[in-house]
């Protein structure tokens, strides 16, 4: 044919690739290298089935044991979501009116009555602030004198109360 | 990865054959004798084929060693459709392939020696004859060269290359082993042969 024709040479060249063998002895060991892999893999494969086998007849055999541990473990995630929703519990006023609302949106923080002097007719305000935590928008205009007519303490209580609810 | 295997027409088995298949059916049931006793059949086979794809002693040790493991394991699915050794053979190929395609721009040469032979095998002769224009170039510098260039075909154009120039596998067989027809052998075996003596240029004159 006139395709292996052309191809002569390269079908030469080529033969020399037979002749490349691995080092001497190298077959001799081959095939029981393979079987050994064989029977570790099947040993590891034993070894683990016995271990889990062995843990699930525990269960089988004691059924008190299957309950206690069933126990503990919803026991764990019930005080795991406790502990989960602890820091929220404590910031929420659920005799409020704007408590569901308050979930939402940006918590107003207001400064208790006793630090700063107030009228009894104006509401709770808010202040403006850049703390994070407070609210930005004021829903009733501030006294100056309320505001500045006594120096603020250094601590303050902070409660989350609406706008509009009293405290006195 | 279940092997489908191609439908072969039923011929009168050989003795060796029939062999063969009783030793698969023992080694089917766990028989790791009978299955060493395969091993040794094909293991030269498997072993050069692994080699050729990959130029490099090392990795076809591996995974040479790996592709009778994996089959060992896949025992359980070779119905016995097509020859033990046609099966092994797809294993090997596959594997090769999954390993060369995962190394791809990371491949190097470690070449296994020539045998004493090689001097005086007569196509070699012929090749490095005063007639070639790179006569000086040794055997080792062919084998570099010749490995080097295989390397840059892709992989299913390097198989039909190994499986039919190299082991001497029909085009059958080839399609069997790579399980596409004969005509797609045909054309790789033509692309890769085409790619290669470009590359090899200096060496074929």
């Amino acid at each position: 044919m006139n395709e292996d024709e052309n191809f002569e040479s390269l079908r030469r060249l080529l033969s020399l690739k037979r002749h490349e063998v691995p080092p001497p002895g190298y077959f001799h060991n081959f095939s029981s290298q393979v079987v050994n892999r064989i029977r570790r893999d099947a040993q590891e494969s034993a070894h683990a089935t016995s271990w889990l086998t062995q843990f699930i007849k525990l269960f089988e055999t004691k059924p008190a044991l299957a309950g206690a541990f069933a126990c503990a473990l919803c026991l764990l995630l019930v005080f795991g979501i406790v502990n989960a929703e602890r820091p929220d519990l404590q910031g929420s006023a659920p005799d409020q009116p704007f408590a569901s609302t308050a979930e939402n949106s940006t918590p107003i923080a207001t400064v208790s009555p006793l630090s700063l002097p107030q009228s009894s007719s104006q509401p709770m305000v808010a202040l403006n602030s850049t703390n994070p935590v407070l609210s930005l928008q004021p829903t009733i205009q501030p006294s100056v004198n309320a505001l500045f007519g006594q120096p603020a303490p250094m601590v303050q209580d902070v409660s989350f109360t609406p706008p509009g609810a009293s405290e006195q | 990865m279940i092997m489908a295997e191609p439908i072969e027409r039923r011929e009168s088995k050989t003795p060796a054959q029939e062999e063969e298949t009783a030793l698969v059916a023992r080694a089917r049931h766990g028989d790791l004798g009978a299955y060493d006793e395969l091993i040794k059949r094909f293991q030269e086979r498997i072993y050069a084929t692994i080699y050729h794809m990959t130029s490099n002693h090392e990795d076809a040790n591996d995974l040479a060693q790996e592709s009778f493991l994996k089959a060992f394991q896949a025992l359980k699915s070779f119905k016995g459709g097509s020859s033990f050794y046609t099966w092994l053979y797809r294993i090997a190929v596959n594997k090769t392939i999954n390993f060369l395609k995962q190394r791809k721009n990371r491949q190097h040469l470690s070449l296994n020696d020539l045998d004493f032979n090689t001097e005086h095998d007569p196509d070699l002769v012929a090749l490095i004859s005063d007639k070639t224009p790179r006569r000086e170039a040794g055997l080792t510098e062919l084998q570099e060269k010749l490995n080097a260039a295989l390397l840059k075909l892709s992989e299913p154009h390097r198989l039909v290359v190994v499986l039919h120039d190299v082991q001497g596998m029909s085009h059958e067989e080839i399609a069997k082993v790579m399980d596409c027809n004969i005509g797609t052998v045909r054309s790789r075996l033509f692309y890769a042969r085409q790619q290669l003596q470009a590359m090899l240029a200096d060496y074929l004159k």
